[in-house]
């Protein structure tokens, strides 16, 4: 696959992460589209570790994922939280704090 | 390296390991010895205190550690005190608020390692280290939010998780994209590799690459959501608001401090752009407009803070413009408005009933019942309104005029006006604690150590508005980039 296929699909990708982290309301699906995001990230990373046959990307890509599996962590503790505490898992719902 | 280097860089090492210690002491100290709620918090003061005086207050030049992943410099000699500082003043501030809380020890390792992620956000030589140091203090911070584990406390932790994990995503698509294009993540290699460095090069109009370019609008985004400027600010009042307090005292005071710096330091790289210029005067702009029409209506104090700290980001970044001189003063600046902003959080603390503070009315006659608070708030609301002889007026008055010797006329004309219009909602709060009758009895019972927090504090402002020439010497020292 060449370099470029590779990009162009990591920006479809972020893209498609992006606009279905502005449109969806829902608690949990709203971490996956961040999740998504990182991973679009890492696949554009790859595409250039591919041009430059440096193995420094792959080195950040791995950095990158540990510390998205601490995010995604506190992120399901907190979704956890919530929605012990309001019963809902619409972000909608969730507007207490309202000036 | 010469003796004296080396102990410099002994010295320096110390502070992030003994930093680290003392946090994880504080998480298993109460598992070893019981539920004494005082003594996490201890360790960590002590630590923070410890640290401040065996720091050297001056160093060699510049060090670069670990192939370039950290930088020692007169910059981080002036801020890793500056951020060990702030941890202290919330450790004091939260000594009372955590009684009787579950989990003392896990709310204290979190506050130790989110002020390490910020020295290491400041010292870091390259995108990688800045991308783990942000992330070491998002994700610290996302947890103490909810660490009351109340209804606003989860709502407001939850916001920051999603809004900081979109900026997240934008930051690592920009370091990808400028890593691609540029072939390297180490701050000086980027701004030798970028064609507007070499004023002497043969291209008249020197552009970039268009994947550079989206890089480095990414990277600014993504830290724009950590420095709250507008349009990135979404979180900002609902996560003052929902917080614990000495929480949102830390966030206003140190963690707003690491994101403008680190987005000085994407001005610098790309100041040679004409467009990345204009992309940071709108934004500056935008901050300062918004930031103060939005703060008028508020009636939730904390919530209020919050859209004052985003207002004065903005000024802040006025100073970008500056040159070192505008280096100096948003140093001088950070450092009076940290002292200020945790002071007005320090007197929301001492009376709050829960974590979602006081309202501006609750505040009617406030000065009646408690003389000595409500002067100490007064004085910090004054010093944030900008109002002389306070420590406030003299960090506005040399970022704004750094500004205007750079050429930013228009910039500074309405930074002037937004600040006039910033004082009616500053106004508001004295006219409720020293004119209106009083409805509500607050009772404030303040700590012992909430006490010598807000003398200190409230001293601080003051003695640094009328003898600002040390700070502005010790600014002046690590205003060299």
């Amino acid at each position: 696959m060449p370099f470029e296929h590779l990009l162009v699909l990591s920006f479809i990708l972020f893209a498609l992460a992006a606009a279905g982290f502005l449109t969806h309301k829902n608690t949990i699906v709203l971490l996956m589209f961040a999740e998504l995001m990182l991973n679009a990230a890492n696949l554009a990373l790859a595409a250039f570790a591919k041009l430059s046959g440096s193995p420094e990307p792959q080195i950040f890509i791995l950095m990158i994922f540990a510390v998205a599996a601490a995010e995604a962590g506190v992120g399901l503790a907190l979704i956890i939280l919530l929605a012990r505490n309001l019963k809902t898992l619409d972000i909608d719902e969730i507007r207490n704090l309202k000036g | 390296m010469n003796p004296e280097t080396a102990s410099h860089f002994m010295r320096s090492l110390a502070v992030p390991l003994t930093l680290t210690a003392a946090a994880l002491a504080a998480l298993f100290l109460p598992m070893i010895a019981g539920k004494d709620d005082a003594r996490p918090g201890l360790a960590v003061l002590g630590a923070a205190l410890a640290l401040l005086a065996v720091f050297p207050a001056s160093g060699p030049d510049s060090i670069s550690l670990f192939s370039g992943a950290l930088t020692l410099s007169p910059f981080t000699n002036y801020l890793w005190p500056f951020f060990l500082t702030a941890l202290a003043f919330t450790v004091l501030l939260s000594l009372r608020a955590r009684g009787g809380l579950p989990g003392a020890g896990e709310y204290y390792f979190l506050l130790a390692l989110a002020a390490l992620g910020l020295m290491l956000l400041v010292s870091a030589g390259e995108l990688l280290t800045v991308f783990i140091a942000v992330e070491l203090l998002s994700v610290c911070l996302y947890a103490l939010a909810a660490i009351n584990r109340s209804p606003a406390g989860a709502e407001a932790g939850y916001k920051y998780f999603l809004l900081g994990s979109l900026g997240t995503g934008m930051l690592v698509m920009g370091i990808a994209l400028v890593y691609g294009t540029l072939g390297t993540l180490n701050f000086e290699a980027i701004q030798s590799a970028l064609p507007f460095s070499h004023p002497s090069s043969l291209i008249p109009h020197p552009s970039l690459h268009p994947l550079t370019s989206t890089g480095f609008i990414f990277l600014i985004a993504g830290f724009s959501f950590k420095a709250a400027l507008v349009p990135f600010h979404m979180w900002v009042p609902d996560v003052y608001e929902g917080a614990p307090t000495p929480v949102s005292a830390f966030m206003g005071a140190a963690v707003k401090a690491g994101g403008i710096l680190i987005l000085y330091r994407l001005y610098v790289l790309t100041a040679g752009s004409a467009q990345f210029r204009e992309i940071f005067w709108g934004l500056a702009v935008v901050t300062m407009v918004l930031g103060n029409l939005m703060a008028l209506p508020q009636q939730n104090l904390k919530r209020l803070l919050g859209y004052s700290s985003i207002a004065h980001a903005g000024y802040i970044s006025a100073g970008f413009f500056g040159g070192s001189e505008g280096l100096k003063a948003v140093l001088y600046y950070l450092a009076v408005y940290a002292l200020a902003t945790m002071g007005a959080f320090a007197v929301i603390a001492a009376v709050e009933k829960d974590e979602r503070g006081i309202t501006v009315k609750d505040l009617d006659g406030f000065s009646g019942r408690h003389p000595w608070l409500a002067g100490a708030m007064a004085v910090f609301i004054l010093s944030l309104a900008g109002i002389p002889p306070l420590a406030g007026f003299f960090g506005k008055f040399y970022v704004f005029t750094a500004a205007l010797k750079a050429g930013c006329v228009w910039l500074v004309v309405i930074a002037l006006v937004m600040s006039a219009v910033s004082v009616y909602y500053y106004l508001r709060v004295l006219t409720a604690m020293y004119m209106e009758k009083e409805h509500t009895a607050l009772h404030a019972r303040p700590s012992r150590a909430m006490n010598l927090a807000l003398i200190l504090l409230a001293l601080a402002v003051t003695a640094l508005g009328i003898f600002s020439a040390p700070l502005l010497r010790l600014a002046q020292a690590a205003a060299i980039f």
